[in-house]
Order: C-alpha cells, then sequence, then structure tokens
C-alpha cells in the first residue's frame, strides 16, 4: 500500500466520521426529534468518544475540539463552554484505551455516559446552579438526569457505527497488506 | 512518559486548549466571540435542519405513542371509533390545520393592528441543552428580521429574537429569566412583570411578580401584553393565571402563568418586524 493509497484511505475515514458527525448532529437539533415530554437525546457526544477511542488521543482531541465548539455554537453557549471540557475528555479516553481499556463497544459506552454525565452536569452548574437563587436541584433532577438516561439509550448504537467505519477502512488496510 | 510530555503533538495539543481557553476568555468577557462562525454554521446547517425538521414533523407523535404504548392500548377501544373518521380525512390533515390556524391568525392580527409587519417562520433547530427551550427559526436577516423581534405562536407570545444570521434566528422564549415582558391581568388591570423562572420553566410555566398585594386576580385570569418597553405590541395574549403566591420579601404577589402558546413543541411562529407604539 503506498502513501497515496493510505491518505486516501484515511481521507475516506475521517470524511466518513465527519458525515456521521455531522448526520446526528442534525438530528439532535431537529425539534421534535425521539422527544419525549420536552427530552431530546445527545447523539454527538457518544460519536466522538468512541472516535477518541479507536483513533488515539490526538485524533480524539482534535475531533473533540470541533465538535465541542460545533455543539457551543448551536446551544448559543460561550465558545470553548463545550469545546475545552470534550477536548480534554476525548484526549483521557485515548490515554485510557492505550493504557487500560480495551477498544470494545461496552467500555466505549460507559465512558460515553461518564462523558454526557460530566458535560451535562458542567452545563447545569455553569449555566442554571451558580445564577438561580433556588429550585435548581428540582430542575437538574427533572430535566438533567432524564437527558443523560434517554442519552445513554442510544450510546451503544452510536459506538457501534463508529465501530464500523473503523473497523471498514482498518480492515482494508490489513487487507491490502 | 517523559518523551510523551516533550513529543510536538502533544505541544500542539496544549496550544490549541491554550488558544481556545483565551477565546473563551475573551468571548465571556464580550459577551459572545463573532456573528461569523455562527453565520456560518447557521447557514450550514439550515437546509439540512430544514429537511429533518419537515420530517419530524410529519413523523411527530410516533415515537412518543410507542412509548406510552400502556396507555394507548387502554384506549384503543375508543380512538378505535374516532380512527374509522379520522382515516376518512388527509393524511396530512393536522398540518394544513395548523398551517390554516397560524394564517388564519395571522390575517386576524393583520387586520385589527394595520400597523404591524409580520413573517411566517418555521421551527428548525432545538438542542437538547437549550436554555429555557429555547430554537432557532428559518427567517434572518434577510427577511427582514432582527434581534428583539417579537415571537407569537397561534395562541399567544412565545419570546423574542436574541441573534440573527442571514437565514435564520435564534429566539429566547418567556420562559427565560432573561426575557422580562411587561403585562396586565386582563379583567382586574393589575400590572406586573412575567419573566422566567428556573423552576418553573421545568413545568414549561413562567411567572408575573410585582403584582400589588391588594390584587383581585385569580387564577384563571388572562394575561395580556401592556406594550411597554417596546418590544412587545401591547394586547397579545401572554396566558393565564394559574396560582397567586406572595413574594419572599412580602412586599407583592406573584403569579404562576401558564402560558397560552405550547413553547415546548410550537413548530410555526410569527414574528412581528415592526408596530406602531
Amino acid at each position: 500500500m503506498d502513501i497515496k493509497e493510505r491518505v486516501l484511505e484515511s481521507t475516506y475515514k475521517h470524511a466518513s466520521y465527519i458525515v456521521l458527525v455531522w448526520v446526528f448532529y442534525i438530528f439532535q437539533t431537529t425539534p421534535g426529534f425521539l422527544e419525549i415530554n420536552g427530552i431530546k437525546p445527545i447523539f454527538i457526544i457518544p460519536i466522538v468518544v468512541a472516535i477518541a477511542g479507536y483513533e488515539g488521543e490526538f485524533t480524539g482531541a482534535a475531533y473533540g475540539m470541533l465538535v465541542g465548539i460545533l455543539w457551543d455554537l448551536s446551544s448559543g453557549r460561550t465558545i470553548g463552554f463545550f469545546g475545552m471540557p470534550l477536548t480534554i475528555i476525548c484526549f483521557f479516553v485515548g490515554i485510557l484505551v492505550k493504557l487500560y481499556l480495551r477498544a470494545t463497544v461496552i467500555n466505549f459506552s460507559a465512558l460515553s455516559v461518564i462523558s454526557i454525565f460530566l458535560l451535562t452536569s458542567q452545563d447545569y452548574i455553569f449555566t442554571y446552579f451558580l445564577r438561580s437563587s433556588s429550585g435548581s436541584s428540582v430542575y437538574y433532577l427533572r430535566r438533567v438526569v432524564p437527558i443523560i438516561l434517554y442519552s445513554a439509550v442510544f450510546t451503544v448504537l452510536l459506538v457501534f457505527l463508529v465501530k464500523k467505519v473503523f473497523e471498514k477502512f482498518n480492515k482494508r488496510k490489513e487487507d491490502k497488506f | 512518559m517523559k518523551d510523551f510530555f516533550s513529543s510536538l503533538k502533544f505541544k500542539i495539543l496544549i496550544c490549541f486548549i491554550a488558544v481556545l481557553a483565551g477565546v473563551m476568555a475573551y468571548a465571556a468577557a464580550n459577551g459572545r466571540l463573532s456573528a461569523a462562525p455562527q453565520e456560518i454554521l447557521g447557514a450550514l446547517a439550515k437546509p439540512f435542519q430544514q429537511l429533518t425538521a419537515s420530517v419530524s414533523n410529519n413523523v411527530e407523535g410516533f415515537f412518543e405513542n410507542y412509548v406510552k404504548i400502556g396507555d394507548t392500548i387502554s384506549e384503543n377501544e375508543r380512538l378505535e371509533k374516532e380512527m374509522a373518521e379520522m382515516l376518512d380525512k388527509m393524511v396530512d390533515y393536522d398540518t394544513i390545520k395548523a398551517e390554516n390556524e397560524q394564517f388564519k391568525m395571522a390575517l386576524e392580527i393583520v387586520n385589527e393592528n394595520p400597523s404591524y409587519k409580520t413573517l411566517n417562520a418555521n421551527v428548525i433547530g432545538r438542542d437538547p441543552l437549550e436554555k429555557y427551550y429555547s430554537f432557532t427559526i428559518d427567517k434572518g436577516s434577510r427577511h427582514g428580521v432582527e434581534v428583539k423581534d417579537c415571537i407569537i405562536g397561534s395562541e399567544g407570545i412565545i419570546g423574542r429574537v436574541v441573534e440573527v444570521g442571514a437565514t435564520y434566528a435564534k429566539v429566547n422564549t418567556i420562559l427565560d429569566p432573561s426575557v422580562s415582558v411587561g403585562s396586565i391581568v386582563s379583567r382586574t388591570r393589575d400590572n406586573g412583570l412575567i419573566s422566567g423562572d428556573l423552576t418553573l420553566s421545568v413545568d414549561k410555566k413562567c411567572k408575573m411578580t410585582l403584582l400589588p398585594r391588594d390584587s383581585l386576580a385569580i387564577s384563571g385570569d388572562t394575561v395580556i401584553t401592556t406594550g411597554l418597553g417596546g418590544v412587545f405590541p401591547k394586547n397579545l395574549i401572554v396566558g393565564s393565571i394559574e396560582d397567586i403566591l406572595p413574594e419572599p420579601s412580602g412586599t407583592s404577589l406573584y403569579a404562576v402563568i401558564e402560558p397560552a402558546e405550547d413553547i415546548e413543541s410550537v413548530k410555526m411562529v410569527m414574528i412581528i418586524t415592526d408596530f406602531e407604539e
């Protein structure tokens, strides 16, 4: 496999990741899509966490930063509000997989749910808890926790999709060797 | 490990994080950073959001019915009769009806208030973590929309525009504490101020503060806008009073307001771009 082919394969793979992120970003922001009583799932975190797990800490951090900034813009938050923590989370996911964890769908799904918990809780603390005199715990229990649980339902499927993309292109590489 | 931390990739990553932190600090100190990235993203996302929003509108309710299958089964016998009648109607009856109501309302409002300049818009974006059910609509500065324009639905006011791109605009709802609306109880003429509240927003309600202690307003009374402040025209319906309680300070009362419009699931809105005060 020459360098040109490798670059082409890598380009296709990353184009596939970007399409995956974009499609689920659109789904995530579509009014009424899979919405139950005002609660909608978060799709882009499991995708980016899985990419970090399969592709390593630096590629993962880059995706984390891009997706985080995309989310900052769509949710009306200050630039970097989700971008920075998601970069750091994806970096550590890459490190964890390299040093301690096996690259399995279950492990990435668990890491995704933890990441969703961390990011939504961060959002709750800085957007609502520190600005509200009362009632913020009610908001957390009745809105943030359902979002985390509802998002968790879809993580396995999303991680599986990333795994399929990763395997498709890595298998091609191995076959050509 | 030492090699890892001194690697070029790690240094580049740290540089990016430092730049991002700087941008974040700048944006936090100066409001939003710039409209440019938002404009580009909005322009890129809009066609896809319009497409998926349209598909989503057509299948609205399907998923919720599936989750609430237990209730659906218990109501099955009653619904069967209604279903037989409904099947005779067009498949997109609800959409046409909603559109029709929207246009009818627009016509009525424009006829009653010739000074209003209005635009119809579709809701095309709602993020799971949007603050207080805020949303994005498919009309922007190219269509004449400006920041602070008033947004209303077929039943009552919804919110105001807070950010405008060329082809989209972001709307903050009246459930948001940052949105204040001068209002009056229609029956008793008591003045107050509508604003959001974190706890009440969970139940899609807001509050009317600064009601006088001797107010005779009761549950069920309609609340309308006063027109003070210049953002919302007067005499638009806000909602109805659900409960009246004393403020913690004891100097005045506040009312829990059930907005007339279903803010959480509104799909079509009307923008009042100009009106005479």
